[in-house]
């Protein structure tokens, strides 16, 4: 007989015994142990994809605060840049207009100058003028200047029209004849200009003398609304137009040659 | 020459005697149980393995996944059984290799009493999870004629499986034994190595067996829900 039945109860019992064995010793501590590892991994495994959520995240962040600060370090420049083209046209209109200030207050420097040029200029050739004629007259023909004026404003009154020396004999008999000169004439030259006036329209004449400090070398008679001169103030206004017109000149060659320079500098 | 190691008397007295069966199952129980201890006793979790923590968990691992492959769920509960019977026979099947040693899987009375172990696990697994009622209504099926065939065909099958393990294994020792006597030491040695693998080969099948056997009663039900 092949199974000897005492055997195999003696292995029914040996084989629990070592099923019970073994599952105490090998199966309990080994899955325990495999489940343990698996846990860990499991924790590894889902720490490692948060923080590679974070990660990307994070990431991702940096990217948009990056991009954010290219576009507003571009905008800013842009800024700067339109802000520096506006700054820069401002200082340029304030340098030419200061440029054009400067110019108008050397132009008008210049006018003044030109003014007090020619009133010196006249005021000198009025001088001088009035010396050399004295001086002339004196020497060729041993006559004060203002009796040869007085004399030559004679000759005129009597060329004059009827009608005119009957309104200026009107005026002279109202006592409202005048006599205005630009010297100063002593009492001797008014009364021989009083005579030579008297004579000159066939009656006594009472002269008002009025001094006129612009007339210079010149001498006029005025009465009732007419009025008889003669002196040098046209000659001496002719030669301050001939200058003022020399500067006039001269003024306008130097605004072309500035205006090409403007031109040049722009 | 004896068949089976049931006859080699090691001790008696006048109420127990001491077979080489007992005596090398004995063996086998210390073997397993000392070396299952002495490598559980210091496991390693996230560090290096050591080689025999690395071996049971491999063969843990594998029978883990041979049962769930069978639809065996949860396998922890089926796990100390099913691996129990494989390392007990793989055990004895590869020690035979050790000259003096008999295996215990080469006798009858051992693999019947395995076999026997089974026929109890499968019922008791079966009636466990589908109720006694749900279980015994397995024999009925497809018909209640098949009853008795049904009650046969359990039989036939626990008794294939105990004298499949016990003809492969006796016939393997047997051979080797003769082959011994009439023939030079290079083929014996080469059978030797043919039985290593058959012993493997038979612990795997004797295992597997059980476990579809015990999957069988498990999920009838499971499978007549999904349907």
């Amino acid at each position: 007989m092949l199974i000897d039945w005492t055997t195999v109860a003696f292995q029914i019992v040996n084989f629990l015994l070592l099923l019970v064995v073994l599952k105490r010793f090998l199966y309990g501590p080994i899955t325990r142990a495999m489940a343990k590892r698996e846990a860990e991994l499991a924790a590894i495994r889902a720490e490692a994809s948060r923080l590679r959520a974070e990660a990307e995240t994070a990431l991702a962040g940096y990217l948009r605060q990056q991009r954010e600060l290219e576009e507003q370090s571009a905008e800013r420049l842009r800024r700067a840049e339109a802000a520096a083209e506006t700054r820069r046209r401002e200082l340029l209109a304030q340098a030419r207009a200061e440029a054009e200030s400067r110019r108008e207050q050397w132009q008008e420097a210049l006018r003044g100058q030109q003014r007090e040029f020619l009133a010196e200029l006249q005021r000198r050739s009025v001088t001088g003028v009035l010396n050399l004629s004295r001086r002339a007259l004196a020497e060729l023909t041993d006559e004060t200047l203002e009796n040869a004026l007085a004399r030559v404003l004679l000759t005129r009154l009597r060329e004059l029209p009827e009608e005119d020396r009957s309104r200026f004999l009107a005026a002279a008999r109202g006592g409202k004849l005048v006599a205005r000169g630009g010297f100063a004439a002593d009492d001797g030259v008014r009364a021989r200009l009083g005579e030579a006036l008297g004579d000159g329209l066939g009656a006594p004449v009472e002269l008002v003398w009025e001094a006129s400090p612009e007339a210079t070398l010149d001498l006029e008679i005025v009465g009732d609304g007419r009025r008889l001169s003669w002196g040098v103030s046209g000659y001496l206004e002719e030669v301050r137009e001939r200058v003022r017109h020399l500067f006039a000149e001269q003024g306008r060659t130097e605004e072309k040659l500035n205006d090409g320079q403007a031109l040049e500098d722009s | 020459m004896t068949i089976s190691p049931d006859h080699i008397v090691i001790w008696e007295n006048a109420v127990f005697r001491l077979n080489a069966t007992l005596l090398f199952t004995w063996l086998n129980l210390l073997l397993l149980a000392g070396g299952a201890a002495t490598v559980t006793r210091r496991l390693s979790i996230a560090g290096p393995r050591s080689p025999g923590q690395n071996l049971l968990e491999t063969l843990v691992a594998g029978i883990v996944r041979e049962l769930e492959e069978l639809g065996l769920k949860p396998a922890g509960e089926f796990l100390p059984f099913i691996g129990t019977l494989f390392l007990f026979i793989l055990t004895a099947n590869l020690l035979a290799a050790i000259p003096g040693y008999e295996p215990p899987t080469g006798s009858l009375s051992t693999t019947t009493a395995l076999a026997l172990c089974v026929l109890v696990a499968v019922p008791w697994w079966g009636i466990r999870r589908q109720g006694l009622l749900g279980y015994l209504k397995l024999y009925l099926e497809p018909t209640p004629i098949m009853l008795p065939l049904n009650l046969f065909g359990e039989l036939a099958r626990t008794l294939a499986l105990a004298m499949r393990l016990f003809g492969n294994i006796m016939s393997g020792s047997m051979i080797g034994a003769i082959l011994l006597t009439v023939a030079p030491l290079l083929f014996p040695a080469v059978m030797n190595l043919m039985g290593l693998l058959i012993g493997v080969i038979q612990a795997y099948i004797f295992a597997m067996l059980a476990a579809v056997f015990i999957a069988a009663a498990v999920q009838t039900r499971e499978k007549e829900e999904s349907e």
